[in-house]
């Protein structure tokens, strides 16, 4: 489980931590608080190790977009995640990863800190690389490649597989389309949400079991939906929605509500489908990552977006239902919604804010004292609301 | 909630009524140059959730608040118009109770707080009216509203109340204006954690 995240410079994160994430988090703010930016971290961090630093520098806009605008060129851009309690792990570990861009000097210094701790000692493993940086010229660069930084590949094997397959992210202005590509990636929705029609039509060809739950979870919420259906149709695949009030058959719109949940159960899905490396992982001292037995995080902006106000507490008690699973799941959401907060703890809430005049977000806990002296009579959401907690516009 | 204030300087915790109480305040803080911090809490829509809210919000805040800082139930009596008093009478018996006297100021506005800003020469000015005073006037609201409408084309709705108590100087509490308003500055200046320049 993730249960830490740490950023310094990191575009509006000066300088925050936020421990102690739960199975389910929920961050709330303003608009433009920085909500974005702590996903976008995550995000970055995935792409990465996946695609590589420096194209992953250059997708997000260069140095000059990724760092806090207040921040020297020499202060280092830093992102550190915690991990505990994964089978294979011993203990919780830590990585950061620093990148510094020094001044009149074309290269990116990069470093690379994972932190394992195992029986109360710290086996440290730090890194230092220079990176060239390019700047479009089309020459290819040969940098390190993160997922051999450090030497002990066991940890290797199941952190990165876990930062690059296991955290679907589901981004605020996504919306799925009705037809994909049948040769899209079934594992890991996309940020736009392109593939979720070939997510679930592999789903639904290869592993029945996992289709039939998701389905049924489709409809338990969304009474107007009977059935899901995948079509191929030559290269491409389509989603198709079954009414009870048409008879069963097929709808022919389907709502952004309802194709924003069912992408949103896709992705959870997708995370119990079979490992592609089964029945015989590469290296069998590994614990293997891609399995459904392995920890997965799902993260939805605005998890609400074209939501009923009255599905919200059938839909958070759907989650809360998959976090209470033995097979590892976490959700990291946003909302500006103060309906979908009554459903939570206290502490499973995150306050993000950002100072008007330095720009700087700030992550705060709720109040624990809110328990005693507001929730006995009143909702969270209406905490919020009534300007209790913070996340709030300026007057 | 993060404080992004001064710690040094006191507070004034505002639960007003509506956001026009706010407004108005923040006003009275910057004309009068009252060295004290003024943040809002609470729904600020109406006496009715006011008074369902309002002992929730002073729990908080006493936990909230540093021992100089001090907090204030701002609303109107709107006698004039409303005959059912249930929600004042809570707002009332609530603030009354013993264990809140020492930290909570409850200022009534005699019919509604809109009478100050008829009394309030710079924005009277900018309306191009004369102060008077308007306690007595049933719906001081519906008047303002009327010249607002008038001169600059303005309805007052939360979208506008801002920009247009930027017109006010806060002076709508001078001899021979609004009584209430008068004596609100009066409860107001005494307080311990208000520090007059």
């Amino acid at each position: 489980m993730l249960t830490r995240l740490s950023f310094k410079n990191w575009r509006s994160l000066r300088d925050v931590t936020i421990d102690n994430l739960t199975p389910i988090t929920v961050f709330v703010g303003a608009n433009s608080s920085g909500k974005t930016n702590i996903i976008d971290g995550l995000d970055f961090l995935r792409f990465a190790f996946d695609e590589g630093l420096l194209p992953a520098v250059g997708k997000w806009g260069g140095q000059h977009e990724i760092r806090y605008r207040r921040a020297q060129q020499t202060e280092p851009i830093e992102i550190e995640t915690k991990f505990k309690e994964i089978d294979g792990l011993q203990g919780p570990i830590t990585e950061t990863i620093s990148l510094a861009f020094p001044v009149n000097n074309p290269n990116i210094l990069l470093k690379f800190r994972r932190t394992l701790l195992e029986d109360g000692s710290s086996l440290i493993y730090n890194e230092l690389y220079t990176l060239p940086f390019v700047q479009d010229s089309g020459r290819r660069v040969t940098e390190p490649d993160l997922n051999s930084l450090e030497r002990a590949d066991a940890i290797s094997g199941v952190l990165n597989t876990l930062l690059k397959k296991r955290i679907q992210l589901i981004s605020e202005d996504f919306i799925t389309p009705i037809r994909g590509e049948y040769f899209d990636d079934p594992y890991v929705i996309n940020k736009q949400g392109s593939n979720v029609p070939s997510m679930l039509y592999y789903m639904q060809q290869f592993a029945p079991d996992v289709f039939n739950h998701f389905q049924e979870d489709v409809s338990q919420l969304l009474s107007h939906v009977s059935s899901v259906t995948l079509l191929q149709n030559g290269q491409e695949v389509e989603l198709e929605v079954a009414e009870p009030a048409l008879g069963g058959k097929s709808a022919p719109t389907i709502s952004a509500g309802t194709r924003r949940l069912i992408s949103v159960l896709a992705a959870y899905y997708a995370l119990d489908l079979p490992s592609p490396t089964m029945p015989q992982p590469r290296k069998p001292e590994v614990p293997d990552m891609r399995s459904p037995n392995a920890p997965g995080l799902v993260i939805v902006e605005d998890a609400d977006i074209a939501l009923h106000p009255l599905l919200l507490g059938n839909f958070v008690d759907l989650l809360r239902s998959y976090t209470d699973r033995k097979e590892p799941r976490q959700f990291i959401l946003t909302t500006h919604n103060p309906q979908l907060l009554n459903y939570f703890q206290p502490e499973e809430i995150r306050v993000v804010e950002r100072d008007p005049e330095t720009g700087e977000t700030s992550v705060d806990n709720v109040p624990e004292y809110l328990k005693e002296t507001w929730l006995p009579n009143h909702r969270l959401g209406e905490a919020w609301t009534s300007r209790l907690i913070g996340g709030i516009p300026e007057v | 909630m993060k404080r992004r204030n001064d710690p040094a300087r006191p507070t004034v915790w505002l639960i007003p009524e509506d956001l026009t109480g706010y407004y108005v305040f923040e006003a009275i803080f910057r004309e009068k140059q009252l060295n004290t911090h003024l943040e809002l809490r609470g729904r600020a829509e109406g006496v009715a959730k006011l008074a369902k809210e309002v002992e929730g919000l002073i729990e908080t805040l006493l936990r909230e608040k540093s021992p100089t800082d001090c907090i204030i139930i701002l609303h109107d009596t709107d006698e004039s118009v409303q005959e059912n008093r249930k929600s004042y009478l809570e707002i009332e018996r609530i603030c009354d109770k013993e264990k809140y006297r020492a930290h909570v100021i409850r200022i009534e506005v005699v019919q509604e707080i809109e009478a100050w800003l008829l009394a309030d020469t710079k924005l009277c000015q900018w309306l191009e009216k004369s102060p008077k005073a308007s306690d007595h006037i049933p719906q001081p609201s519906k008047v303002f509203e009327a010249h607002l409408n008038k001169q600059k084309h303005m309805k007052w709705n939360n979208l506008n109340k801002s920009k247009v108590l930027k017109n006010m100087d806060a002076t709508g509490d001078q001899p021979g204006r609004s009584q209430s308003m008068s004596a609100a500055m009066q409860t107001l200046l005494q307080l311990p954690c208000v520090q007059s320049p």
